[in-house]
């Protein structure tokens, strides 16, 4: 029983020289490449703010009826327009 | 700053900051186990290679979630483990496993007696899949009795009852196959 626990004992293998290589290469196409999550809360601000601008710019005026686009809807319009149809 | 002397957690750190070279570090200081582990399990040193691969793959993906109390050798044995016994289940017949075990320029042996480690291989492969992961853990890898129940998630009378029949057969095979060699 000795000399088979001996023999056990040589049992210890090695994968080739450039194992270590070939795993880090499988992990490089599993790799996360999609962007951090603050580009996106990045991306949102910068949005608004382009909106923002962009609306103070072509009305002339900031407030939330530019903003929505609903300055120029009236009442009467909205009455109306059933009539149209 | 890389060094050798780091610890596996100091390198797993490096390695989920993104440093490649940490995680190949990890992978080069634990390949033996693995290697061993599943070369035994298999008996193939391509289908071990394979398994390996995957085994470092899975604990790339959870590298993250890896709890710092366990050991990383005990862990990455217990991936190539089931792998391997995944393996053959889905392998079942003994005759489609592949026994050539003289693919000598996969197999860089770490000892001198590659004839008596053929034998010994060859010898593992006939044993049944529960008897020889038991062996292979408590015999060539030399875990403890504990180490090696909770590697297998078996209670710990069962690890002593299959290493006692897994060595008996063991004996019964390499007295002949030992014998044939010599003569």
């Amino acid at each position: 029983m000795k000399e088979i626990n001996q023999l056990l004992k040589k049992q210890q293998h090695d994968f080739n020289r450039d194992f270590s290589s070939t795993v880090l290469q499988a992990t490089q196409s599993i790799k996360d490449h999609s962007p951090a999550a603050q580009w996106f809360v990045l991306g949102a601000v910068a949005t608004i703010g382009i909106c923002i601008v962009s609306t103070y710019l072509l009305e002339g005026q900031l407030n939330i009826d530019t903003l929505l686009g609903t300055d120029g809807l009236y009442f009467d319009t909205l009455i109306n327009y059933p009539n149209i149809l | 700053m890389l060094a050798i002397n780091q610890s596996d957690y100091q390198l797993i750190d490096l390695a989920i900051s993104g440093d490649d070279r940490a995680f190949q570090l990890l992978v080069e200081r634990h390949q033996r186990v693995v290697a061993t582990a599943s070369m035994n399990m298999v008996g193939d040193m391509d289908i071990a290679q394979e398994i390996g691969q995957q085994t470092f793959i899975r604990f790339y993906k959870a590298m993250r979630s890896f709890k710092k109390e366990a050991k990383l050798s005990t862990y990455l044995t217990r991936i190539a483990i089931n792998l391997s016994l995944n393996h053959l289940k889905r392998n079942q017949s003994f005759a489609k496993r592949s026994l050539d075990l003289g693919k000598a320029d996969n197999v860089q042996t770490a000892s001198d007696s590659f004839d008596n480690k053929q034998v010994v291989n060859m010898a593992l492969q006939m044993l049944d899949d529960k008897h020889r992961s038991v062996v292979i853990l408590r015999m060539i890898q030399g875990y403890s009795t504990n180490e090696t129940a909770a590697i297998l998630k078996i209670p710990k009378g069962t690890v002593l009852s299959r290493l006692k029949r897994g060595l008996d057969k063991l004996k019964k095979h390499l007295k002949e196959d030992l014998k044939y060699e010599r003569n």
